[in-house]
């Protein structure tokens, strides 16, 4: 911990020296650079399984997604979940109309292991 | 900064409103000296709640706002726990930001003052003395200025209007000081000093900014701004609260030897001087010694002068700066004195004396263990009058005579 | 086969960009606060500055010393100082000329409970920002306890059933009325399953907010709290609708009107049959419940039939062509 002396002190809020976390005087914390991240794709139980022959490219699962992590498949047509971060929730698959997304057990899978 | 002077950074002149042109004396009130005081300081945003004592701060920035000499953000707050909020928010926005209170609007703004000091916003709040919750009393006391101690924000308090008048302007420039960053609260004792009409020796607003200049060139704060990518507030994890608590305690110390630098700066412009963190007055060759704070200062000095002239060697220290406490000028003070007299006008719940009295025995070590006698009196509108204090004085020189003495005594 | 057209949702023309959140982090899954945030990040954009305090919403909106989860700007306040805090930070861009949109986020304990005198100051003063209030009808982040937005006869940690208690014993406040009630230009409600009028909505509050105050009322269920199925908390919204338990409507300049016309509203027996915290509701207490959504369902009828006829005589008194 830097010790800061009388008057002749560095100016307060200078770049911190060797050890200081912040380099403000107060709790600021700066987002410009890298955010703070969890790898939830940890979390799940089950996955979503998209099968495509009964999609109908409504969309649904996308926006109804809560932490927004359904884009658009290779194909440019259908939707995939990004496995990183899918919680495994389901909300996709039960606002899917046309039943085109099957919630699966993680157990089946091999990768994220 | 305020915007006003962000944009007289960019080139724009500051307007100088007609009745702050020139310096001038006017016969005002203290709560007329603290608004005064403020407007000439160019606050951005002012957050505004009536309460007694102070109502007549606001409603003299209502008025310079109405005619508009104080070009600011003036609002009508609900209560003033959100007065609080409302000057932080726009002090980290970046804005100067002032509000006035006492008593009950001050304990009621408790959570949020510790807001304003953890984020080290440097707003500057005018307290006006009043007893708060508990015993209702619509009268003078300093125990809303005792029960905020811990806070973290800077108090001083001040003994005539003239003083309420400098230090408000201090208060700004030792607030925004880039070493200190810290919110700062100006105390006077109500009834006593708020209504009272003194004459008093009102700056320009044109000096007023040529003392805050210096402000300007100094490294700017963090200000939160749109697409800034900032967050201001956040969770402080395990080292990180530890460090920022450090940095807080620090800039807390760094006070000291800042108010002398910018009331020597005050001096050097205005002519007027305080003594920095406390005033000695005739303590240069004494032997006893009373110490205080606020309008009792002002009855101090002349029952000081009664005794002086009957031989009695005794000494004044008048506590100007609270919060941090004073303790290295405090002991140098009464170091070699034979016994000391603290008159407080509050009490220090759990240790059964008054509290500015209990910080000067934390400085024993330093000073040496003399007797000290605790004096309460002025609670409640109740006078400090000049027989108290002589007094007072008297039961010093008892305890330095080595005759029996009581060591907390309640007046009347 | 026939080839298949991708559709884009009508929410979709809404969204300015994507959201401003990291992809990854701590909201429970299947949780519509964290689809609420993103949707107010995509659809209001990225240059808002949120003003939060804690609530389920901290854990994300907050910084961890000087990293953070988001973005955007924040501004994080005790429970008791958000609108004011907003307020200051309002008023000094006004008076230094920054434009910029202030976007409250808090929770129904802290707008209608513990943050409610300065919501309602803020709102008195018409402060320039928007206020949204995601209902999840209790203290979730601590664990569940009531608020006054929890509705008769819920069970939560502090209103418990038991040998002598069935639950909440009064109705919950009826928040988005109280708001409208202060006459500011904008106050709506808005819930998870109709994004595209939630969207509408937001866009209409960012602009009210240049002139005043803006005041979004979001109907946003807990998994853990309310008891459901972790994948049905949009169905648990949709069912709200359906049932007039939470109607859609908005307010505006004094207008009031229904945004989602529901023609055939379900008994509310169909929402709370499917929410654990009313599983314990006898028939009768259903009914208590039943009369208050229907109360409350005609005093809102009252008003937008009020400023129905107050628009209509303009124009009747038209001239019929001549």
């Amino acid at each position: 911990m830097v010790e800061r002396g009388g008057a002749k002190a560095p100016a307060a809020g200078g770049a911190g020296q060797g050890g200081e976390i912040f380099q403000t005087e107060a709790s600021w914390s700066i987002s410009s650079g890298d955010m703070l991240c969890l790898h939830t794709g940890d979390w799940r139980t089950e996955r979503p399984i998209f099968v495509k022959e009964e999609c109908n490219a409504c969309g649904f699962c996308y926006i109804f997604c809560p932490i927004q992590c359904i884009h658009d498949d290779e194909d440019g047509i259908h939707y995939a979940a990004d496995m990183e971060y899918c919680k495994g929730c389901g909300v996709c698959a039960k606002e899917c109309p046309t039943g085109a997304i099957v919630m699966t057990p993680e157990g089946g899978f091999d990768e994220c292991r | 900064m305020s915007a006003a002077e962000t944009n007289a950074a960019a080139g724009a002149a500051l307007p100088v409103p007609a009745i702050a042109a020139q310096p001038q004396t006017k016969v005002i009130t203290g709560n007329g000296a603290a608004a005064w005081a403020a407007m000439l300081c160019r606050p951005d945003v002012v957050a505004a709640y009536p309460i007694t004592p102070q109502s007549e701060v606001i409603e003299q920035l209502a008025k310079f706002h109405a005619d508009g000499v104080l070009d600011c953000e003036y609002v009508t707050v609900e209560g003033e726990n959100s007065a609080q909020n409302v000057i932080c928010g726009a002090s980290m926005a970046g804005g100067r930001a002032f509000t006035a209170t006492s008593s009950y609007g001050l304990v009621y703004m408790y959570d949020a003052m510790f807001n304003t000091a953890g984020y080290r916003a440097p707003v500057v709040m005018i307290n006006v003395n009043r007893e708060p919750p508990g015993i209702h009393a619509v009268c003078s006391g300093q125990q809303d200025m005792i029960s905020v101690r811990d806070t973290g924000w800077v108090q001083l308090i001040v003994e005539n209007d003239q003083e309420i008048m400098d230090t408000t302007i201090m208060a700004f420039r030792l607030a925004e000081d880039h070493d200190i960053q810290l919110p700062v609260i100006v105390n006077y004792d109500g009834y006593y000093l708020s209504f009272l009409a003194e004459s008093v020796e009102v700056p320009s607003i044109t000096q007023v900014d040529d003392y805050l200049a210096p402000l300007k060139a100094q490294p700017p704060r963090p200000q939160l701004l749109p697409g800034s990518n900032l967050g201001c507030g956040s969770h402080g994890i395990g080292m990180g609260y530890v460090e920022l608590r450090k940095k807080h305690m620090a800039a807390m110390e760094r006070v000291k030897p800042k108010l002398e630098e910018i009331e020597a700066e005050f001096t050097a412009a205005f002519g007027r001087a305080y003594g920095g963190q406390i005033e000695k007055y005739r303590c240069e060759d004494a032997e006893i010694v009373l110490v205080t704070s606020g309008s009792a200062v002002g009855t101090a000095r002349e029952v000081v002068d009664a005794k002086r002239a009957e031989g009695v060697k005794v000494g004044l220290v008048k506590i100007r700066l609270y919060r941090p406490w004073p303790k290295e000028a405090l002991a140098a003070a009464v170091k070699g004195m034979k016994a000391v007299g603290v008159l407080d006008r509050s009490i220090c719940f759990g240790w059964d004396c008054g509290p500015l009295y209990m910080e000067l025995r934390a400085v024993t070590p330093e000073c040496g263990v003399v007797p000290m006698l605790s004096f309460i009196d002025g609670l409640a509108n109740m006078d400090i009058t000049r027989d108290h204090i002589a007094g007072m004085i008297d039961d010093i020189q008892a305890a330095a005579d080595g005759r029996p003495y009581q060591q907390v005594t309640w007046l009347p | 086969m026939a080839e298949l057209r991708k559709r884009q949702p009508k929410v979709c023309d809404y969204y300015v960009d994507e959201d401003s959140f990291s992809p990854g982090v701590a909201f429970c899954a299947g949780c519509a606060l964290e689809l609420n945030l993103r949707l107010i990040s995509r659809v209001l954009g990225k240059d808002i500055i949120f003003v939060g305090t804690p609530s389920c919403s901290a854990p994300v909106l907050h910084g961890q010393n000087t990293m953070a989860w988001h973005k955007h700007a924040y501004y994080a306040c005790t429970m008791t100082g958000v609108a004011s805090s907003a307020t200051g930070l309002s008023r000094y861009y006004e008076k230094a000329g920054i434009d910029a949109t202030v976007v409250c986020h808090t929770g129904d304990g802290c707008a209608q409970d513990v943050g409610f005198q300065t919501l309602s100051g803020a709102a008195e003063r018409n402060e320039k920002m928007i206020y949204v209030c995601y209902d999840n009808e209790g203290y979730m982040n601590t664990g569940i306890q009531q608020s006054s937005a929890t509705p008769f006869g819920a069970s939560t940690s502090t209103t418990p059933t038991g040998r002598e208690s069935r639950g909440k014993t009064t109705g919950s406040k009826n928040m988005p009325l109280v708001m409208a009630m202060h006459e500011i230009p904008y106050v709506a409600t808005a819930t998870l399953s109709h994004l595209e009028d939630y969207a509408k909505k937001l866009v209409k509050a960012k602009e009210a907010a240049k002139h005043g105050f803006a005041y979004i009322h979001v109907f946003a269920p807990c998994v853990v709290g309310w008891k459901i199925p972790v994948d049905s908390s949009i169905q648990v919204c949709r069912d709200a609708v359906k049932t007039n338990y939470f109607p859609l409507w908005e307010m505006e300049d004094g207008v009031y009107r229904i945004t989602q016309k529901v023609r055939d509203p379900k008994p509310v027996g169909e929402l709370t049959s499917t929410v654990g915290k009313f599983k314990h509701m006898r028939p009768e207490e259903t009914a208590i419940l039943q009369a208050q959504v229907d109360q409350r369902f005609r005093v809102l009828q009252a008003l937008c039939a009020g400023s129905a006829a107050a628009e209509a005589p303009a124009a009747e008194a038209a001239p019929a062509g001549e």
